[in-house]
C-alpha cells in the first residue's frame, strides 16, 4: 500500500514538471526562450552536481566544500585565461590577427588547466583530511568540509581578491531564431539571423506570436560542452571497468573491497571526476553570467544541492534530472513569468523546490528509499 | 600601549573565566572571581601610571566582554542542538540574523531613520516598540524559522537538516539584501534603540523624568557607562540560558537527547518519538540563538545582511562549541570567550603587519585583501586538527547527566567502532 | 597439507573481542563446516581472516606465508575469495556486470571465465542484463558465489551460503558447492543449516561464544552425542 501512495506522489510531481513546462512554453511571455536558458543553465548545474552526489552516494557525506572547489577551479581558469591571451599572440604571430580566435583557445586552455587546479585540490584535501576521516561519522565529514569550504573560500580572496571578475572572451551579439509568421503573409516563417535582419523581415525583434530564442556562441558551446561531457561520463559509468567498479562502490564499499577492487584508487576518480566538472561549471558559470566573485560558489552549492536532492542523493542521472528541472523552474518563475519575485531570489527558488520535495518525497525522482545514517 | 594593556586585560579575564567555570571548589571560584578584580584594579592603576586613560580601556573590555557573551548565548543555543542532540545546524547565522532583524524592525523608532529611508515595500515602517518585545519577537521568530525547517528535515539523515539549514541562512540573506521595504537592504538599518537607554543613561539636555510601570526611575548613568549595564543584561541572559541548559541536562528529556545522539536507532526502538524530541530540541536551540541576535542588533545598534556572514556567524560559533567541548555548557561559554579573544586579538596583527607588500606577482594589499582570508585559514586548520586529533574539545563532555549518581560511579564509556561495515 | 591456518587468533570489534584464540585449519582441497549458535562469532572469524578486520593477536598463514595483517584486496590475489553472510552483490550492477567486479583485479577480458560461470550456475546467463538488486534470495546467493568463482580460487569461504533459502534452493545450493570442492577448490563454510553441512564436510568446527568447543570429521561430530544436543537441535 505504501509503496503505490509514493509512486503516486512520484506521479504528481512528474505532473507538475510537466505542466509547469506547458504553461512555460504557452502562457509565459518568451517562455520559450526562457526554457532554453533553463535547460543550459540547468546543464551547468547538472556539471556541478555530479560531483556532489558522486560524493555523496561513495563517500556518505554532504560535502560542503564542492561550491568552493567549483569557485577554486574557475579562478584558476581565470588567471590561466588573461596569461593565454596576452602570450597566444606573441607565441603564434598568425594569432596576432584574430583576436576572436586567441580567446576562445585561451578560454579553453584555461578550462582544462581549471579542471586539472580543481582535481589537485580535491585530491589534496581527501588525502590529507577526509581520507583520515573515512571510518568516521557522516556528521564529522560534514563539519570538516564546512571547514574546507571556507578555507578555500578564504584562500581564493587571498590570491584573487574579493572583487567581481570576468574571462577574457569578449561581450557576443546573439543569433536570433525565429518561429512564426513573421512578416505577416499568413505562412510560417523559419528564420536563423542577426537581430537586424530580422528586424528588416518583421519589424520588430520579437514579432506578435512568433517564437524567438536568441543564442550566443558562448552558449551554443555551454550548452553543447555541458550534455557532450554528461554523456560521456554516462559511457564512463556504464561500460568502463572503473566506472562499473565506482558504481559498485556506491553500492556496497565492503564488499567492493572483498572483491578486489582497490577503494581508495576509485575514491580518488570519484574526487578527479567531480572536481573536474565543477571547475568547468565555475568557468560556465563566469561566462553565462559575466562575472565570478568567490562567493559565487558558496551560491551555487544551494542550487547544486537542490538539484541533488530533487533528483534523488545519490543518484547520478537523478542528479542530472534535477539540474534540468532548476534550472528551468529558475529561468521561468524569476522575472519573465512573475515579475514580482526578484531575479536575486533564483536560490530561493531552488531552496523552496527542495523544501518542498524533501516533505513530500524525501528520496527524490529517482532516489530510491532513504536510509537513516 | 593601549592596546597592550586592552589585551592584558582580556587575558586576565579569559584565565578568570577559565578558573570560574572548570574548577568546582566554590572556594577557588570565589578567589577567582576576585583576583580577576584585583588584576583589573592594578591593571588601572598601571594604565593610569603610564598616561593611559582607563576610561578606553574599560570601554574596551566591556565591549569585548558584551561581544564574547552574545557569542556564548549562541554557543549554548547550538550545544542543545549539536552537543546534547546532534543536530547538524550550519545556518547559525541564520538564526542569529533573523533575531536581529525581527528585533530591530519592531524597536526601530521611525523617526531615527534618515529622510526617505525604507518605505518602499508594503512593511515599510517601523514599530518603536519597548526593547523587551523585540526580544521575545526575535526568540519567537527564529524558533518558528527552526520549525519550518525542522519540519522537513528533521525526519531525515542529518545531512539534510545541514543542508537545509545553511540554506535557509543563504536565503535570509538574500531576503534582507532584496526586501529593502522592510530592511534597508545593504544600506542596513542604523540608530537602534537600546534598551532603557533613555531611561537610565543622563542626557545631555534635560529631559523629563522616565517612567517604568508607573515608577519613576532615576537616571544614573554617564553615557560611557551604559555598556556596562548592557553587560548585565547579556551576563542575565547567559545565566539564565545555562542554567536552563543545565536543568535539561539532567532531566529525563535531556537523557532522551543524548540518546537520540548516541544512537538514534536504538532510542526509536525503545519507542521514543524521536522526531519530536529533535524538533524541540532544535527550536529551543534556534529560540536562543534568536535572542543572541536581539541582544547583538541593540548593542551594535546597527544591522545590515552582513549578519548572514557565514563565517564569523556560523563557523566561528562552531568551532567555538568544539574547542570548548560539545554537549558542555561551561565549556560552550568558555570557547566563546577564548575564541572570541582569539578573533578578536588577532585583529592587533593588522596593526603590526605591513598594509601593502610587494612581491613579484605585483602589490598586494595585507590589511584588505590577506589579513581577513589568512585569519580564517588558521581557524579552519585549528578545527580540522582539533577534529583529527582531539575529537571531545577542551573540557569534553560532562559524564555526570543525573543527579542520582554520583560522579565517580559512571563508569568510562567504551566506544566500540567496527572496522568493517 | 595445510592450506589455511588460523591460530589462536583474537580479534572483535572496537574494544570488544569476540573471538578469544580461535584455532582453525583448512587442508587442500577440503570442504570444512564451521558450526555453532548464532552470535558465535562464524562470521567475525571469516570477516578476520579476510583482512577486513584486524586480529589483535594470532596469526592467520596461507600456504605457510603470514597473511594476518594484510587488506582484502591482496588477499584476493592469493586466490582466495569470500561470499559474505548478506548483502552480498552490487544491487545496482547488473548480473554480468557483478561478475566482472568479481574478477576485477584481472586486466584481461573475462568472456572466458564468465562462461565458465554461467556453466555453473546457468540460471544467471538467463538473468545476465538484469539488475541484481531485483534477484530472488537463491539468485543472488548464486550469483555471489559466481562472482566468487570467477577468479579461480583456490579457497573459497562461504557465509551462510543456504540462509533464507527454501529447502529445494538449499539443496541446490550444497549440490553445487560440491561441485565446486570436485574441481578442486577447498571451501570453508558457515551453516546453520549444520546437519547437511557436516553430512558433505570432510571436517567440522563448532564454535560458541569466540571459543572452539568441538571439531573433528563431519561423521564424528555428527554422531557426537554432546554436539548433537547442543547444536544439532538433538
Ligand atoms: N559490525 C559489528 N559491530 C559490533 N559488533 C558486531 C558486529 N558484527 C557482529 N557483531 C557482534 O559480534 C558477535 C558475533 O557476531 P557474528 O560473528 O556475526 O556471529 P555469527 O556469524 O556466529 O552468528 C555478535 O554478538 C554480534 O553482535
Ligand atoms: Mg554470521
Amino acid at each position: 500500500m505504501r509503496s503505490q501512495r509514493v509512486d503516486i506522489v512520484k506521479w504528481a510531481i512528474w505532473g507538475v514538471i510537466v505542466l509547469g513546462l506547458l504553461w512555460g512554453l504557452f502562457f509565459v511571455k518568451n517562455g520559450p526562450q526562457f526554457i532554453v536558458s533553463g535547460i543550459r543553465f540547468g546543464s551547468i548545474l547538472m556539471l556541478g552536481a555530479i560531483g556532489l552526489t558522486l560524493t555523496y552516494r561513495i563517500l556518505n557525506f554532504a560535502n560542503f566544500s564542492h561550491g568552493d572547489i567549483l569557485i577554486f577551479g574557475a579562478y584558476v581558469a581565470l588567471t590561466v585565461d588573461w596569461w593565454l591571451v596576452g602570450q597566444l599572440p606573441e607565441w603564434f604571430p598568425r594569432l596576432a590577427e584574430a583576436d576572436t580566435a586567441v580567446r576562445w583557445l585561451a578560454i579553453v586552455g584555461a578550462m582544462i588547466v581549471g579542471a586539472i587546479g580543481a582535481i589537485l585540490i580535491a585530491l589534496l584535501i581527501d588525502k590529507l583530511i577526509y581520507s583520515r576521516l573515512r571510518r568516521s561519522a557522516a556528521v564529522v565529514l560534514v563539519i570538516a568540509s564546512f571547514g574546507m569550504a571556507l578555507f578555500l573560500r578564504a584562500l581564493v580572496q587571498a590570491i584573487w581578491g574579493v572583487g567581481n571578475q570576468a574571462y577574457a572572451m569578449r561581450t557576443q551579439l546573439p543569433t536570433f531564431y525565429a518561429f512564426g509568421d513573421l512578416n505577416g503573409d499568413g505562412r510560417f516563417d523559419v528564420f536563423v539571423g542577426a537581430m537586424k535582419d530580422l528586424l528588416a523581415l518583421a519589424g520588430t525583434a520579437r514579432p506578435e506570436g512568433a517564437v524567438v530564442i536568441t543564442m550566443t556562441p558562448v552558449q551554443w558551446v555551454t550548452l553543447i560542452v555541458s550534455l557532450t561531457l554528461v554523456t560521456l561520463l554516462h559511457f564512463f559509468l556504464k561500460y568502463t571497468k572503473t566506472g562499473k567498479a565506482m558504481r559498485a562502490l556506491a553500492d556496497n564499499m565492503d564488499l567492493a573491497r572483498v572483491t578486489g577492487i582497490n577503494a581508495e584508487r576509485i575514491i580518488r576518480w570519484t574526487w578527479a571526476i567531480g572536481a573536474g566538472l565543477a571547475a568547468i561549471a565555475g568557468v560556465f558559470i563566469g561566462l553565462n553570467w559575466g562575472i565570478i566573485t568567490p562567493n559565487t560558489g558558496a551560491l551555487v552549492l544551494l542550487s547544486l544541492f537542490a538539484a541533488v536532492i530533487l533528483g534523488g542523493i545519490g543518484s547520478p542521472y537523478g542528479a542530472m534530472l534535477g539540474a534540468l528541472v532548476i534550472g528551468i523552474a529558475q529561468n521561468l518563475l524569476v522575472a519573465p513569468a512573475i515579475p514580482q519575485i526578484n531575479s536575486q531570489y533564483k536560490p530561493a527558488i531552488a531552496f523552496a523546490m527542495m523544501i518542498v520535495m524533501l516533505l513530500i518525497r524525501p528520496q527524490g525522482l529517482l532516489g530510491e528509499a532513504e536510509r537513516k545514517g | 600601549m593601549a592596546q597592550i594593556f586592552a589585551l592584558l586585560l582580556m587575558l586576565s579575564s579569559l584565565a578568570g573565566l577559565w578558573i570560574l567555570l572548570t574548577r568546582k571548589s566554590r572556594r577557588t571560584r570565589w578567589a577567582a572571581l576576585l583576583g580577576t578584580f584585583a588584576v583589573w584594579a592594578l591593571l588601572l592603576v598601571g594604565a593610569q601610571a603610564v598616561g593611559v586613560p582607563p576610561d578606553r580601556m574599560f570601554s574596551f573590555l566591556s565591549a569585548f566582554l558584551i561581544i564574547a557573551g552574545i557569542y556564548a548565548v549562541l554557543t549554548l543555543g547550538l550545544n542543545i542542538q549539536w552537543g546534547y542532540t546532534g543536530l547538524f545546524n550550519i545556518g547559525v547565522a541564520g538564526f542569529f540574523g533573523v533575531g536581529a532583524y525581527v528585533s530591530t524592525i519592531l524597536v526601530q523608532d521611525p523617526a531615527k531613520m534618515a529622510v526617505g529611508a525604507g518605505l518602499e515595500g508594503f512593511f515599510a515602517t517601523y514599530f518603536n516598540q519597548p526593547f523587551l518585545v523585540g526580544f521575545v519577537a526575535a526568540m519567537v521568530a527564529s524558533g518558528l524559522t527552526a520549525l519550518i525547517v525542522g519540519f522537513a528535515t528533521l525526519r531525515l539523515r542529518a545531512d539534510y537538516l545541514a543542508i537545509a539549514t545553511i540554506g535557509i541562512a543563504e536565503i535570509l540573506r538574500l531576503i534582507a539584501t532584496n526586501e529593502r521595504g522592510l530592511t534597508e537592504g545593504n544600506r542596513g538599518i542604523p540608530n537602534i534603540p537600546q534598551p532603557l537607554h533613555e531611561c537610565i543613561v543622563i542626557p545631555l539636555q534635560e529631559s523629563p523624568p522616565c517612567r517604568l510601570l508607573g515608577i519613576e526611575i532615576p537616571r544614573f548613568l554617564e553615557p560611557a557607562q551604559y555598556n556596562w549595564f548592557y553587560l548585565v543584561l547579556v551576563l542575565g541572559v547567559i545565566f539564565v540560558a545555562f542554567l536552563a541548559l543545565e536543568r535539561i541536562a539532567r532531566s529525563p528529556w535531556g537523557r532522551s537527547l543524548r540518546a537520540i545522539r548516541e544512537d538514534e536507532d536504538a532510542a526509536l526502538a525503545l519507542g521514543k518519538n524521536t522526531f519530536r524530541f529533535k524538533m524541540q530540541a532544535f527550536v529551543v536551540g534556534a529560540v536562543i540563538m534568536g535572542a543572541a541576535g536581539s541582544l547583538w542588533a541593540h548593542f551594535v545598534k546597527f544591522v545590515d545582511p552582513q549578519i548572514f556572514d557565514a563565517i564569523s556567524r556560523t563557523f566561528l560559533v562552531w568551532v567555538m562549541l568544539i574547542v570548548g567541548g560539545t554537549g558542555n555548557n561551561r565549556g560552550a561559554i568558555l570557547g566563546a570567550f577564548i575564541m572570541w579573544g582569539i578573533w578578536s586579538g588577532t585583529n592587533f596583527l593588522n596593526d603590526v603587519l605591513p598594509p601593502t607588500l610587494e612581491t613579484p606577482i605585483g602589490r598586494i594589499d595585507v590589511a584588505a585583501q590577506l589579513f581577513g582570508p589568512l585569519r580564517i585559514m588558521a581557524i579552519v586548520i585549528i578545527l580540522e586538527l582539533i577534529l583529527l586529533f582531539r575529537p571531545r574539545g577542551l573540557l569534553g563532555e560532562e559524564r555526570v547527566t543525573s543527579t542520582m549518581i554520583e560522579p565517580s560511579a559512571v563508569p568510562a564509556k567504551p566506544k566500540a567502532e567496527p572496522a568493517s561495515d | 597439507m595445510s592450506l589455511l591456518k588460523v591460530e589462536n587468533v583474537t580479534a572483535g570489534y572496537g574494544e570488544m573481542d569476540i573471538l578469544h584464540g580461535v584455532h582453525m585449519e583448512l587442508r587442500e582441497g577440503e570442504i570444512v563446516a564451521l558450526i555453532g549458535p548464532n552470535g558465535a562469532g562464524k562470521s567475525t572469524l571469516m570477516k578476520t581472516i579476510f583482512g577486513l578486520l584486524r586480529p589483535r593477536a594470532g596469526t592467520i598463514t596461507f600456504r605457510g606465508q603470514d597473511i594476518t595483517r594484510r587488506a582484502p584486496d591482496q588477499i584476493v590475489r592469493l586466490g582466495i575469495c569470500y561470499v559474505p553472510q548478506t548483502d552480498n552483490v552490487f544491487p545496482s550492477l547488473t548480473v554480468k556486470e557483478n561478475l566482472e567486479m568479481g574478477a576485477f583485479i584481472l586486466n584481461e577480458d573475462l568472456s572466458g571465465r564468465i562462461e565458465r560461470v554461467y556453466q555453473v550456475f546457468p540460471d544467471l546467463e538467463r538473468f545476465h542484463n538484469k539488475k541484481a538488486g531485483s534477484l530472488s534470495g537463491g539468485q543472488r546467493q548464486m550469483l555471489a558465489m559466481g562472482r566468487a568463482l570467477m577468479l579461480d580460487p583456490q579457497v573459497l569461504l562461504l557465509d551462510e551460503p543456504s540462509a533464507g533459502l527454501a529447502p529445494k534452493l538449499v539443496e541446490l545450493i550444497f549440490e553445487k558447492i560440491v561441485d565446486i570442492n570436485e574441481t578442486g577448490v577447498s571451501i570453508l563454510m558457515v551453516e546453520q543449516n549444520a546437519k547437511q553441512a557436516l553430512k558433505m564436510a570432510d571436517r567440522g568446527y563448532v564454535l560458541a561464544t569466540g571459543r572452539n568447543r568441538f571439531e573433528g570429521t563431519g561423521e564424528e561430530l555428527l554422531n557426537d552425542p554432546q554436539v548433537a544436543k547442543l547444536y544439532l537441535g538433538g
